[in-house]
Formats: C-alpha cells, sequence, structure tokens
C-alpha cells in the first residue's frame, strides 16, 4: 500500500516536472525560431515580454487560489496521517494535532513553505492561449476538486488510526484531475497553442 | 643448675672436715659447725683426737643454720670453698651462626608470616672436650629495647655433631615473634647459647658482625606491614528504608593481604554526620563483618522519620584507614494515614486521550489536617507527570479522594499508563506513594474533531480564505 501511494506521489511530481520542461521547450523552440528570421539580437526576456498575453484578474486569482490549495492538498493527503510517512507527518506535532486549530496550522505553514512555487506556476498561463472552456474548469473546477481532496485528508485524519483506501483515493484523484486541469495550458501547447 | 651447685658446695664441705679430722686447721675456722647430737651423728676419739662424724643430713642442716645465723661467716665459707671451673686444655667454644635459608627473598617480613630460622653449630673440640651446648633464639623486633627470647630451648649433645664437619643445625619453625608488634621496621635475630663453660651472644661474641650467603651473627629483617582495604562493593546496609524494628544488617568485607586481623568499626551518624555511636569486630581477612542492628540496639521508635549515614574505620594494628560516608538507613515514620483502593476509570469505554479520567483513592486520615495528595500520571511520551494537588483534612471516616481532570494529549494516544497518589504523610505501608496501572491502552485515534464538526468547517475555511487572500494580494501586487 505504501509503495503505491509514494508512487502515486511521484506520478504527481513526474506531472509538474513534465509541465515545467515542456513550457521551457516551447519558449526555447520560439525563441530560436524568432531569432533565425528577424536575424536580430534580443534576449528571452524580451521575447516572453512580447508573447505576453492578459488572462484576466479573475482567472490570475483563482489560479493562484488553485496552486496553494493544491500543495495544501498534497501535503493534507500524504503527510498529515502516519500512514504513509512513518516520521515525516503532521501528527509528530501532537500538541498542535490535538489542538482545535491545528488543520489551520497546519495549512497555513505548508502555504508558507510553497509560497514561491505556487506564486511562479500561474505565471506561465500568461504565454498560452487558453480556451474559454477550459479556463472557466480551471477557474471553477479546479478549487472545487481540491477543496473536496483536502476535505476528504482531512477525513482520514479524523478516523486515524483508521484507514479508509476508497476515501484515500478518491481524495487523490481530486487532487491528480485539478493538477492535470491546471496544467492542460502546458500540455495542450504541443498542438501549438503557444502564442 | 642448683642441684649441681648443692652437690658442689656439700662435697667442698667435707674437704675441710676431713682436713680438720687430719689435723689441718683451715684458716680462719672462726667458728666450728655444732654437732646436733642427735642418733644419727655421733663423736669418736682416735689417737686423742675427737673425731666428729656427720652424716648428710646434719651437714644440710648445719649449712642452712649457719646462713641464717651468721650470713657473713657463711659467704666467707662459701669463698673459701670455691673452686672455679677450668675447662679442659685447647678447649675452644663452639661456632654459633643464625642459618636464614633464601635471606634475600625473605628479608621483608609481616607480623603474621612464619618464620624458619636455624642455629648452625660448629664444635671443633674433641668428642671427649665437647660439652653440651644450650641454645635460645632471642628477638628484638621495632622500637624494643631488649631482646627477649622466642622459641623454646635447643640442647645440642656432644655426641649430635656431624663427624666430618663437626658441625650440626637446631632449627625453630614457624615463629611469629612480631605477631603483636604495633610497629614496623627493623627486626634483629641472635642466639644465647651455653656450652657449659661460659655463656655467649652472637651478636657480641665475635669482633665484627658475621655474614655470608644465609649465615649471620645477627639476622635482621625488616619488618613490614600491607595496611587493609575495603571492598568499596561490598558497602551496604540492607534495606535502606525500614522501619525501626526492622533486621537492617550492615555488611562490608575488608581484606589485609598480610593476613592479620582486622580492627573493623561501625561508625552510626545522623542526617549531621556527626557521630551517635560506634561498634567494633575484629574480623579475619576477607570475611564479611556484619552488624545487626536488632543485635546492637541501634534504632529505637525515636528514630522514626530520621535518615542516617555511616562509614567505617578499619585497620590492622598498625595501619588504620576509614571509608566514605554512605547514606542509609532512612527509617520509615510511623504511619499516619491508611490509603487502600487506587482506581481509574475513563469517561467511557473508548478511552479517548482527550477524555477525563477519574482517579480516585480512599483515604482513612484521624489526625492530620491539611493532608495533601499529589496526582500523578506516567506514559512513555510524559513520565512521572504531575497533575493536581487535593488537601483534606482530619476525619474518622473514610474520605474519597476524587480526581476528575483530563491527564493526556494526543502523544499519549495508543500507550499504557499508570498513576500514582503521593501524599504528605505515611501511609500504613511506611510509603508516602500508591499507584495502579491503566486495564488498557489509551484509544489511538489523534484526532477529537469530527469531520462534520464546527471545528472542521472553521479549520477548511480558514485555509481556504487564506489561500483566497494570498491569491487576492497577490494577484494585485504582482500580476497587474
Amino acid at each position: 500500500m505504501m509503495r503505491l501511494e509514494l508512487l502515486l506521489l511521484g506520478l504527481i511530481l513526474a506531472i509538474l516536472g513534465l509541465a515545467m520542461v515542456i513550457h521551457k521547450t516551447c519558449l526555447d523552440r520560439i525563441y530560436h525560431r524568432v531569432r533565425k528570421t528577424t536575424d536580430g539580437n534580443f534576449e528571452m526576456e524580451e521575447l516572453k515580454k512580447h508573447l505576453e498575453l492578459p488572462q484576466g484578474s479573475n482567472f490570475n486569482t483563482m489560479m493562484l487560489l488553485s496552486w496553494l490549495l493544491f500543495f495544501v492538498g498534497m501535503a493534507y493527503l500524504f503527510f498529515q496521517t502516519p500512514a504513509i510517512f512513518q516520521n515525516w507527518n503532521y501528527f509528530q506535532l501532537p500538541r498542535i494535532a490535538s489542538a482545535w486549530y491545528g488543520m489551520i496550522i497546519f495549512g497555513w505553514g505548508v502555504m508558507g513553505l510553497t509560497f514561491i512555487p505556487a506564486v511562479v506556476i500561474p505565471e506561465i498561463y500568461k504565454y498560452y492561449i487558453i480556451h474559454g472552456t477550459i479556463k472557466k474548469m480551471m477557474t471553477f473546477l479546479a478549487p472545487l476538486l481540491l477543496t473536496i481532496s483536502i476535505l476528504l485528508s482531512l477525513y482520514l485524519g479524523a478516523i486515524y488510526p483508521r484507514t479508509d483506501d476508497m476515501i484515500w483515493y478518491c481524495g487523490y484523484f481530486a487532487l491528480l484531475a485539478p493538477l492535470i486541469l491546471l496544467l492542460s495550458p502546458v500540455f495542450l501547447s504541443i498542438k501549438g497553442g503557444v502564442r | 643448675m642448683k642441684r649441681l651447685a648443692a652437690c658442689m658446695i656439700v662435697v667442698c664441705l667435707l674437704l675441710p672436715l676431713a682436713v680438720q679430722a687430719a689435723g689441718v686447721s683451715p684458716s680462719p675456722p672462726k667458728s666450728t659447725p655444732s654437732s646436733s647430737g642427735d642418733s644419727s651423728s655421733g663423736t669418736t676419739k682416735s689417737g686423742g683426737k675427737k673425731i666428729v662424724k656427720l652424716d648428710l643430713e646434719d651437714l644440710i642442716g648445719n649449712l642452712e643454720k649457719w646462713s641464717q645465723d651468721d650470713p657473713d661467716q657463711y659467704e666467707y665459707l662459701k669463698k673459701l670453698l670455691y673452686i672455679p671451673f677450668v675447662p679442659p686444655k685447647n678447649y675452644s667454644a663452639p661456632t654459633v651462626l643464625i642459618w636464614y635459608p633464601n635471606s634475600t627473598e625473605n628479608a621483608k617480613i609481616t607480623r603474621n608470616e612464619k618464620l624458619d630460622i636455624y642455629a648452625w653449630v660448629k664444635n671443633e673440640n674433641p668428642i671427649e672436650v665437647r660439652s653440651d651446648v644450650y641454645l635460645y633464639l632471642e628477638a628484638k623486633g621495632p622500637g624494643q629495647e631488649n631482646f627477649t627470647r622466642i622459641g623454646s630451648q635447643r640442647v645440642i649433645l656432644a655426641n649430635e655433631y656431624s663427624s666430618k664437619s663437626n658441625s650440626t643445625t637446631r632449627d625453630w619453625s614457624g615463629l611469629t615473634p612480631f605477631l603483636d608488634s604495633r610497629e614496623v621496621g627493623n627486626a634483629t635475630f641472635r642466639i644465647w647459647f651455653n656450652d657449659m663453660h661460659s655463656t655467649y651472644c652472637t651478636d657480641t661474641m665475635y669482633s665484627e658482625p658475621f655474614h655470608q650467603n644465609n649465615f649471620f651473627s645477627v639476622l635482621e629483617l625488616d619488618l613490614v606491614n600491607s595496611p587493609p582495604k575495603v571492598d568499596e562493593e561490598s558497602v551496604s546496609v540492607e534495606p535502606s528504608r525500614a522501619r525501626y524494628n526492622d533486621p537492617i544488617r550492615y555488611e562490608a568485607r575488608f581484606a589485609d593481604s598480610d593476613g592479620d586481623l582486622i580492627n573493623v568499626t561501625l561508625h552510626l551518624l545522623d542526617d549531621q554526620n556527626k557521630e551517635i555511636v560506634n561498634y567494633t569486630q575484629e574480623v579475619p581477612s576477607g570475611t564479611n563483618v556484619t552488624f545487626a542492628a536488632t543485635e546492637y540496639g541501634l534504632f529505637g521508635e525515636r528514630d522514626a522519620g530520621k535518615n542516617f549515614s555511616y562509614m567505617y574505620t578499619y585497620g590492622d594494628g598498625l595501619d588504620s584507614n576509614r571509608t566514605e560516608i554512605y547514606l542509609g538507613p532512612s527509617i520509615l515514620p510511623s504511619p499516619k494515614i491508611f490509603v487502600s483502593d487506587p482506581n481509574v476509570e475513563a469517561a467511557d469505554e473508548n478511552r479517548y486521550w482527550w477524555q477525563n479520567y477519574r482517579f480516585s483513592l480512599k483515604v482513612k486520615n484521624p489526625d492530620v489536617s491539611n493532608l495533601k495528595i499529589d496526582l500523578y500520571t506516567s506514559t512513555p511520551s510524559h513520565p512521572n507527570m504531575y497533575q493536581k494537588t487535593k488537601t483534606i483534612n482530619a476525619s474518622d471516616e473514610v474520605q474519597d479522594v476524587i480526581f476528575d481532570l483530563q491527564p493526556f494529549d494526543v502523544s499519549d494516544a495508543d500507550e499504557s499508563f499508570s498513576y500514582y497518589f503521593r501524599y504528605s504523610e505515611t501511609d500504613q505501608n511506611s510509603r508516602e506513594e500508591m499507584g495502579g496501572t491503566s486495564g488498557g491502552k489509551i484509544n489511538p485515534k489523534i484526532v477529537k474533531y469530527p469531520i462534520y464538526s464546527m471545528v472542521t468547517v472553521v479549520n477548511i475555511l480558514a485555509v481556504l480564505l487564506a489561500a483566497l487572500a494570498c491569491g487576492v494580494v497577490i494577484e494585485r501586487r504582482f500580476y497587474r
């Protein structure tokens, strides 16, 4: 069980890593094409500036919210109980864990630790043309699924040391699906979605 | 010797009588022995001369009478009759030396060491000239001014010498002459002997001290001593907490490498380390010394509640030492309260860590006002954790002391626990605490709030709102 959960964690990290690689590859490809055609002498930063597309304040806000929730959800699912990581889990801080505000501290702590990636990753959206439907899904469905994942993780913590595999997998799906949704502009760029 | 001297005097006395009978007058015969005139003696006349016949008893009686009546004349008579014994011509005194085998290895001796010392005697005189030799071994210990005889007399008859070397030996084996010595230092041996002609001592008869191989005119040894030692691990007082009339025993083991008897003194000290009393035993080296408190009457009822300490002093007569001061025993105070039935019950059968637990103890406290009872719980995460104190007053009735509280936190989940009550007076078991253990483990459940509780809603809302607020602020700050 534990090994499978680690593999599933690895899958999430792999998807993240793959998206970053694809994003960088796309930018590099555009950069080289533009340099060939223009014979110009300009930098990547300059190109990025020219490639930027405004996505809208609401969208940006929701993406920031979604990525913050994604990291919180991942921590709640994998690092809350000792079921997966015996020595690296939230219950190793018993005084906080047993306090009524324990999950708040845990959630805020995770947001603090993942603040930089949660803020940097949404910046990639400004280089992609995102279809309206996908944008709506990303804006509404992703936070909803992530909230569901967090709630399921809280439930798993509340019933610990009992476990419920079905709930855990549901929570994982509710974490994986928004991840793919949030990274879908990058993956779709392989078909030429990048501006 | 006395008998021999008496015979000589008698013989000598007979001579002048014989001379007188022959008409020779000894000078100065100021007095003549009077005849007793009894039937056993008599006078006869031969050729006009009066002959007095004395038997032996008359002679002895006269001598005794003379010695009392006229001591001066008697002494003069003795002087006249004394004939000095002249040794035969070419007679030489025997050579006597101390033979101490392995003298180099055995130059240092202890008080308990058994010494084997020999007299080596060589007599060059022909057997018909030799006389008997009487020998004594004499020793002078450290600090002593005079020699004293040790062992018994040894005698060598004229025919007991080796025909080849004209020598023989006599031994004094297994001697422990300095057993009671209170000093260490130089120990000197010599041989006193008499060859019927003269008396000699080997330390003075030779012009120079003789020492060759293991032969000595004067044997000098070094009397040494090793101080006794205590086996510190063996020092104990058992039991260390006891009632005053319990069989408390002090035990220790001391060893002396010389095998000396060891004087061991137990010093009983009060809590200020002042000596209360001491008792001494003499024990062989290596054996346990035991002081039983009941045998010596060390403790009484007045000592209840007091703490004592103790130490030993020990010595072998030459060296003495002391141990460090050891604690113990603590004499338990007399019981003031009676306690029973320690118990704990969880609020329900789930036994969650966040629940209240009800600890109870029955206490009969007829005398003590303001009796304090502390509750402690013990888990692997929180060993001996103080919880609460309750105070009760004296009562003739048995009182239930109850603590209803939440003693655990989340780190105690899935652990067993124990608890104990500690009180300010001594109970019927001479103890100040009583406790018990939990019947089972604390429930392993960690989070006490159900998913549908307000606390959970507040938690999730707080996280969501914080994330949203972060998103809004960051978007406005960095994305525009």
